[in-house]
């Protein structure tokens, strides 16, 4: 349901242009943007996109979380991160593009995901394949990471019972790392892991330049945990920069129902007729 | 013949490590996504475990090398010899208890009874947990007063409760048997020591496991019909409502930290638990978080069996513990109803998987030496 009214939602992506040229196009609702330059043939080269995420509408308020546990640690209140906004301008938003060929994945990474004041932090990070990620953390209660491959299965699950402990884990599979907290069930982050090179996250500016792409058309992919996902096709032009302006369209994210920890919708859930029977 | 200091060995130089030569002759599964066939018995009996602590520990246990803590070492000949031990009954002082009459294989290595019964027929004080999964223990005892395995292995010989053994009586016992003191010389490069007979016990210990569950396979495996819809629902209310996941968290469900549940509260005093340890008035009553693992098999339940069944515990969870002073602040009143509480112990039932030796594959009850089944 959140997914149909996303795909709604974010129903402009309004401009790309080829920045040595200065141009600018727009484009109609939910369509795919025709490419700025269209050459009958992918040229050869390499070029760049930069990607620009932005919210048309009002930025909502972060939603608030009512802790339920440790609250003299983590404060009785706290606000979700789900959707973090300047100025117009979509932070943690995932772009990624196609490269259309086979490609090395480049070279792993060490990535950190901490704990700090009963938040993960960062929010959403790209790596590729075989990259390590440090779980640390920096609260003075349990915390325990439980990593979900693409909402399918578990492929960590580790407990840090102080301060400063940190684990290292693996990202041994390309997909979408979800990291809940079991303890904590607000706790969230996402990792995106590729099997290619071409990937990165917005950052409080909300953009993201990706660099290295093969020249031709290609098809860029922009994800955001509760706005949604967007498929656009672009072409990359050697030796240039292609830059893109992708919007969606403001939520009330008080709505937005997240999946608790470990809680997939696969998971059978108990009939609320049945619970209510038993309860009398 | 080199061993390893588990504690001290981790990255990917063991992570790289060749399993071709690894002894693993049957698991019924291994880490989740990584179906690999079963392995051709090692060239080299005194091969390090240690790369199999990494890639061959059962489905659902998320465990690395750096996980294993204390002096114990993983060597196969330590760990035959820790077996030997475990199920030699001179350990203790009247040549008729071992290990495993507290720690019987086929209760998961618990003894069914509320308390242990030592070696004179006297009581021990608290009852006796598994030693399943305790090798990336932080803390063993109910109390946490050992730190590693090769420790706690020690207490129970030498307690005048529970095995009765001395130094001496263990020196004058295994120093006479020319085979033990060829297999200690083997091993450690010294004759029979009581010491080194708790590493060799520790090291045994720790290659027993348990996962691959139901469970471990619903989740960690994605086999939708692994579990059934009470033990889905169960899970649920296990790490929402319930709250379990407050304290039975990561792959063996427990912190290693210690709460008090009101347990042995009698109105007016605790007994001491990790006081004990700490002199901290904090820990008055607190005990350590015990594994859910094969919990369907370790009745009676808490550190004193006061509890005999698992419904027992739930209904004792469900009306938030026992008051009293120093209670858990997360403990408090469920208000779940009996359908609620039949999910949840499908769930921890579910949770009861075969018992592995990391070093040979399944733990075939009566098979003392280890072999493969």
């Amino acid at each position: 349901m959140q997914t149909e009214r996303n795909r709604v939602a974010a129903r402009a992506l309004v401009a790309l242009a080829t920045m040595a040229a200065g141009l600018v196009v727009g484009c109609g609702a939910g369509d795919a943007v025709e490419p700025a330059v269209v050459r009958a043939e992918a040229p050869l080269g390499r070029g760049s996109l930069r990607c620009e995420v932005r919210l048309v509408g009002e930025a909502p308020d972060a939603p608030l979380i009512v802790a339920d546990k440790n609250v003299e640690h983590c404060g009785a209140e706290l606000r979700d991160p789900v959707l973090r906004v300047q100025g117009g301008r979509i932070a943690d938003a995932v772009v990624s593009v196609d490269p259309g060929e086979q490609v090395a994945a480049g070279e792993a990474l060490h990535l950190d995901l901490r704990s700090a004041g009963c938040l993960l932090e960062p929010r959403v990070q790209t790596a590729p394949v075989g990259s390590r990620l440090l779980l640390t953390n920096r609260d003075n209660i349990t915390h325990n990471p439980h990593g979900w491959l693409d909402g399918e299965r578990t492929v960590f699950n580790v407990t840090l019972v102080d301060e400063g402990v940190s684990l290292e884990r693996t990202l041994r599979d390309a997909g979408v790392y979800r990291i809940d907290c079991d303890t904590h069930s607000w706790m969230r982050a996402f990792i995106h892991v590729f099997d290619h090179p071409f990937h990165g996250v917005t950052g409080s500016e909300g953009e993201v330049r990706i660099d290295g792409l093969p020249a031709g058309p290609r098809e860029v992919v922009i994800w955001h945990e509760v706005l949604g996902s967007r498929r656009i096709q672009v072409q990359i032009e050697p030796g240039r920069e292609t830059a893109v302006v992708v919007e969606f369209e403001a939520i009330d994210t008080r709505s937005v129902e997240l999946t608790p920890p470990g809680m997939e919708p696969w998971i059978a859930r108990m009939d609320p007729l049945e619970l209510q029977e038993d309860h009398n | 013949m080199h061993a390893i200091d588990l504690a001290r060995n981790n990255g990917p130089a063991l992570l790289g490590a060749s399993l071709a030569v690894v002894a693993v002759v049957v698991f019924a599964a291994i880490r989740a996504g990584s179906p690999q066939a079963a392995s051709a018995p090692s060239a080299d009996p005194n091969r390090s475990l240690t790369p199999l602590l990494v890639d061959r520990v059962p489905l659902g246990l998320d465990w690395e090398p750096a996980s294993y803590r204390g002096r114990t070492t993983i060597e196969p000949a330590t760990v035959a010899l820790g077996e030997r031990l475990f199920f030699d009954p001179r350990l203790s002082r009247s040549g008729q208890m071992t290990c495993a009459t507290c720690h019987q294989p086929e209760r998961a290595f618990t003894d069914g009874r509320a308390l242990g019964r030592g070696d004179s027929g006297e009581l021990v004080g608290r009852n006796a947990p598994t030693i399943l999964n305790r090798g990336t223990g932080t803390h063993q005892f109910w109390d946490g007063r050992a730190e590693d395995l090769a420790a706690q292995a020690l207490g129970p010989m030498l307690s005048e409760v529970e095995m009765g053994l001395t130094h001496e009586l263990f020196s004058e016992r295994f120093g006479s048997d020319p085979e033990m003191v060829r297999e200690f010389r083997e091993v450690f490069g010294s004759g029979p020591d009581l010491e080194l007979a708790a590493r060799a016990i520790a090291a045994f210990e720790a290659t027993l496991v348990t996962a691959n569950s139901p469970f471990d396979r619903f989740e960690w495996g994605g086999e939708r019909e692994a579990l059934s819809e009470a033990a889905q629902r169960g899970l649920r209310l296990f790490r929402q409502e319930a709250g379990c996941t407050t304290c039975h968290t990561g792959t063996n469900f427990t912190d290693e930290l210690f709460h008090n549940l009101g347990v042995g509260f009698d109105g007016t005093s605790s007994r001491p638990g990790r006081f004990a340890v700490t002199g901290d008035h904090d820990d008055l009553g607190r005990y350590k978080t015990p594994t859910l693992r094969n919990v369907e098999l370790t009745a009676p339940y808490m550190h004193d069996g006061s509890l005999e069944t698992l419904d027992d515990v739930l209904t004792f969870y469900n009306e938030g513990g026992r008051a009293n002073p120093n209670l858990d602040p997360e403990l408090r009143p469920l208000d779940l109803s009996p359908a609620q509480l039949e999910d949840l112990r499908a769930f921890l039932e579910s949770l009861t998987g075969p018992v592995f030796r990391l070093d040979s594959g399944l733990f075939r009850e009566g098979a003392r030496d280890g072999h493969a089944d």
